[in-house]
């Protein structure tokens, strides 16, 4: 018997001889084709569980990808439920129907949408005979091989693209991202590892911040998928119809720069869960959820997985003391009401160089809630008894403050004889929107040199293609200009106009006489303004602020006319929240479809709308009042425009 | 010698040599996987040639195309670049003047013929790849090689083997007809003609025209099947035909077609750009009526033919012999019914 040993390794010797002696090895060994094999049966193993989404009866759609694009969805139980991404429910269908891989049609209907993962759960009115989806404990490590599946419309054939996992925890800790290649027929669809195991479900999704569509990044290289394990958490909520937000808490960063290693409190909002939790502007988060956290970008990060209705743990640091708070957050904060005092302030250096700069008022307006009870000179110590550390901090307090609740501030005031004592001065806010200054205080007023001489110049921008024309004070030997703060309106050119220096110079008075820079700007192309131009609008900004002193918090843009220009600013404030302080545009003028964004009290914007009169007018400015921004009305004057611009440093 | 220590020493001298067969192997193996990559490129950019013909008005005046025979002949996308006579430029750098032999234009190819003999050129397959299969694309994408300079290679796999149907609604294109889509970004401007090989080296597809889905609004990576070009390629070159315009289908005539008013269906009021079609009567003892077409039905598809809206549904009927029964999938409140209508 032991003879037959040798044999065998003789046998098993020879074979394996005859394959490396065989060089170049034969294809079909090459490891290309293992690895096809296995990706293959992979996407074979889940194929089952995929169905094709069909919408009928779209009104016509927006975007490049069209909105009754072909999609699948997967089953995920034997009651005829299955998860698929929001995008088939984004524009209303008038009827939505599974296709099984044998062609067998359903109708379905939605149960409930997870708005905080882009995922719908829908129920097909009949069974489809479709296998569910496993939710199993799966592998998946940042460089792995991953194969996304979906199917072709129409004939339904399995559809693969292979990658690797890219990233974990993206777009605020919900997602996976991976580099294979998703477009529509992939939303809706597995990510896979190569066992065949679920790791996501696919989504059309671009970062809340880049302001486009979501499904703009399709076929780039950058693909987001949700984890399988938060969706199989939230799928007892959903299959009862229950629909998933994400969670918010309320707070306002002190800096609006979200990566500053601070994580100090500026303002609580008014009745949202951190105001519920009596959490206090001047805390400092220490943690959440027992990470430490450093800066608001981390903050915001470890909130962002976290659906409304889920609590969090909150380490605060007050003073001297460590408290531990549990906010349960909340799917909507009741919007801000962005208010102020009238008051213009600034900081000044003390005498000892050691203490924090003092926050002065300089100046007063008529009418304003502080009128009557702060003065020109007083210092403001504290509010509800947090220091008032800086005038940016201090705006944010005031900004994001409660009407209806007083602000007791504690300011040092000399007296006629210079004696400074400090006093005790409570006062209510009052809603921005309601008063749109009519004067300014001195304080404010333009007090250049009036030897300096203004004109209109052309701009010089290398890296853009669009034109514009400034009216500025003149520069000396193109050297950049020092002097008092100014103001800054640009206004964006219709397409096709001509004469931008001729609309500019009609500026020149009014622009000189209140110290605003007006910058009239044309489109790169003639025929119209292109998306990809809304960051041109910032660059314009940073261009002319490195030549001229321009204040951050008086910086506006808007539309020369109604028409495409006065569109795009819009959509260039909008979208880019925090590189304009302001807004100007006529009532008349055709919103943009961008995503509107709720105003942030960390970078906020307020709007003018020029010569409107009826407050019913126009419709849109409504849901903007609802998005938490502040809606003036005034005059369509020139002087009103650029007084508003100066007015907007106002606190 | 004693049997057993003679079986114990060949046992330690065949583990021994196994192990390190593997290892050979395992080297051999990782060593070829290279060379074969590299074999492959050679091999496939050898038999890639650069198109040059009309062009402008921000229309590349360029394309790609690969050598089919030893003898010149040369497999490319039907496009406005031969509206002149092309020149072609081959790997080696030899600059030639081709004439257009043939073409096909359901499969929007076209084959060109150089005068040189005992050129590299790539085998056609004739099987249909299946999906994940592993694949190199060359062509000479947006124009980056010029002259003698190799075409561009980019590696990928197929991502789906189906047919693009217009009237099926599967990616509403102007081509229709089987495709391999690609997991690559392989078609860009200059990369229509480029050739798409196996891990044998055998041409499996020809990269098309830049197309757009107009269903999805996605731009398509795609190539047509090489076993689906072989026909035409081989008569073309055997100089068999030269391909005329093919029936593409045309509606029927009025008198032939189908139309709504023959089947007995009135539809709601066409007010939307996109209506869907809902039935909003059957005309009593109408051939609809009898098949039991009912008020407030939605019409989905005719056959395999996606209905978006009203006027899609009467340009279809207008492609059906009224010889023919019409088969409608239907929804009925919840339910999806099929609808046999005869006249």
């Amino acid at each position: 018997m032991a003879k037959v040993f040798p044999v065998i390794y003789r046998i098993v010797l020879f074979v394996f001889s005859l394959l490396s002696l065989s060089s170049p090895v034969s294809a079909d060994d090459s490891l290309r084709l293992l690895r096809a094999k296995a990706i293959r049966e992979a996407a074979q193993r889940i194929a089952p569980s995929i169905v094709r989404v069909e919408k009928f009866g779209v009104a016509e759609s927006s975007g490049e990808v069209a909105d009754d694009a072909p999609t699948v969805a997967m089953a995920i139980d034997n009651q005829n439920h299955f998860i698929a991404s929001s995008l088939v429910s984004r524009k209303t269908a008038t009827s939505l129907v599974l296709v099984a891989e044998d062609g067998t049609r359903s109708t379905a209907k939605v149960v409930a949408t997870d708005n905080h993962r882009q995922l719908v759960l829908l129920q097909s009115s009949e069974k489809l005979g479709v296998p569910a989806v496993i939710f199993e404990e799966a592998e998946s490590e940042v460089g792995q091989t991953v194969v996304a599946v979906g199917r072709i419309a129409g004939d339904g054939s399995i559809a693969v693209s292979s990658g690797v996992l890219s990233a974990k925890e993206r777009l605020w800790g919900i997602a996976l991202q991976t580099d294979a290649r998703v477009s529509s027929v992939f939303y809706g669809g597995a990510l896979i590892n190569l066992k065949g195991q679920l790791l996501g479900v696919l989504i059309p999704a671009v970062p809340d911040d880049m302001g486009e569509e979501a499904t703009a990044w399709y076929d780039a290289g950058v693909a987001f998928a949700i984890p399988s394990a938060a969706i199989k958490e939230r799928l007892p909520l959903l299959v009862k119809g229950e629909d998933v937000n994400s969670g918010l808490m309320g707070i306002v960063a002190k800096s609006n720069d979200p990566y500053v290693e601070s994580t100090e409190i500026a303002a609580v909002r008014p009745r949202s869960p951190a105001a519920r939790a009596e959490i206090q502007s001047g805390d400092i988060v220490a943690s959440i959820d027992g990470t430490i956290v450093r800066s608001h970008r981390e903050i915001k990060q470890l909130i962002g997985s976290k659906d409304a209705g889920q609590d969090l743990i909150i380490e605060l640091i007050r003073k001297d003391d460590r408290l531990t708070k549990t906010v349960t957050l909340a799917e909507s904060i009741p919007p801000l009401r962005p208010q102020w005092i009238g008051i213009a302030a600034e900081e000044q250096n003390t005498s000892d160089d050691k203490e924090a700069p003092q926050v002065i008022i300089t100046g007063i307006f008529d009418d304003s809630p502080a009128g009557k009870s702060l003065q020109v000179g007083d210092a403001l110590k504290s509010i509800d008894g947090t220091e008032v550390a800086s005038i940016e901090s201090l705006r944010r307090v005031i900004f994001s403050a409660d009407a209806d609740e007083p602000l007791n501030f504690r300011v040092l005031r000399k007296d006629a004889a210079g004696e400074s004592s400090e006093v005790e001065v409570p006062l209510n806010s009052s809603d921005m929107a309601s008063k749109l200054p009519e004067t300014l205080p001195t304080s404010l007023l333009y007090a250049a040199d009036r030897e300096t001489k203004w004109k209109v110049a052309e701009l010089s921008l290398p890296d853009i293609a669009n034109k514009g024309f400034i009216a500025a004070p003149e520069l000396v030997n193109e050297e950049a200009a020092g002097g008092p703060e100014l103001g800054l309106l640009l206004l964006l050119a219709n397409p096709g106009d001509a004469d931008l220096e001729n609309q500019a110079s009609g500026w020149l008075e009014s622009a000189k006489k209140l110290g605003v820079l007006v910058c009239v700007l044309s489109p790169a192309n003639a025929a119209r303004w292109q998306p990809d131009e809304i960051d041109s609008a910032g660059r314009v900004v940073a261009s002319i602020s490195k030549r001229y002193p321009v204040s951050e918090v008086m910086t506006a843009v808007g539309g020369v006319s109604v028409g495409a220009g006065s569109s795009m600013a819009m959509a260039v404030a909008i979208g880019r929240p925090g590189k304009f302080a302001g807004l100007a545009v006529r009532p008349d003028v055709t919103p943009p479809a961008i995503r509107l964004r709720e105003n942030e009290a960390s970078a906020p914007l307020q709007l003018l709308l020029r010569g409107a009169t009826n407050p019913d007018e126009p419709s849109w400015a409504a849901a903007l009042e609802k998005a938490g921004y502040a809606v003036l009305r005034g005059n369509d004057d020139n002087e009103t425009l650029l007084r508003w611009v100066r007015s907007m440093s106002r606190i | 010698m004693n049997r057993d220590a003679k079986i114990g020493w060949f046992r330690l001298a065949a583990l021994r040599a196994f192990a390190f067969t593997v290892v050979l192997l395992l080297i051999g193996r990782a060593a070829a996987y290279e060379a074969d990559l590299g074999t492959l490129t050679r091999k496939a950019q050898a038999a890639a040639v650069k198109i040059y013909g009309a062009g402008g008005a921000g229309l590349e005046a360029y394309q790609s195309g690969f050598l089919v025979s030893p003898d010149g002949h040369i497999a490319t996308a039907w496009s406005y670049v031969l509206d002149v006579q092309p020149i072609v430029v081959l790997d080696d750098g030899r600059r030639m003047d081709g004439t257009i032999v043939g073409f096909e234009p359901e499969l929007e190819l076209a084959i060109i013929k150089i005068e040189a003999s005992e050129l590299p050129y790539l085998p056609l397959s004739d099987t249909m790849p299946e999906i994940a299969e592993p694949v190199l694309a060359v062509s000479n994408l947006f124009g980056i090689a010029s002259g003698d300079e190799p075409a561009s290679v980019m590696q990928g796999m197929v991502a789906a083997v189906t047919s693009l149907d217009a009237r099926r609604g599967t990616f509403k294109t102007p081509y229709s007809g089987p495709v391999l889509i690609l997991d690559l970004v392989a078609n860009n401007p200059g990369a229509a003609g480029g050739v798409v090989i196996d891990t044998q080296g055998r041409a499996i597809g020809m990269l098309g025209k830049e197309l757009r889905d107009a269903s999805a609004g996605v731009w398509l990576n795609y190539a047509l099947p090489a076993m689906k070009l072989r026909p035409a390629i081989a008569d073309i070159v055997a100089g068999r035909t030269v391909a005329e315009q093919s029936q593409k289908s045309v509606p029927l005539p009025a008198d032939k077609s189908q139309s709504l008013s023959l089947l007995g269906i009135g539809l709601v009021p066409d007010v939307l750009e996109v209506t869907p079609a809902f039935v909003d009567r059957v005309i009593a003892k109408s051939p609809a009526a009898s098949a039991d077409l009912r008020p407030d039905d939605l019409i989905l598809l005719i056959g395999n033919t996606r209905i978006e809206s009203q006027r899609m549904l009467v340009d279809t009927l207008r492609f059906l012999d009224r010889r023919d029964p019409v088969v409608l999938t239907v929804q009925r409140d919840s339910r999806i019914v099929s609808i046999k209508i005869q006249l």
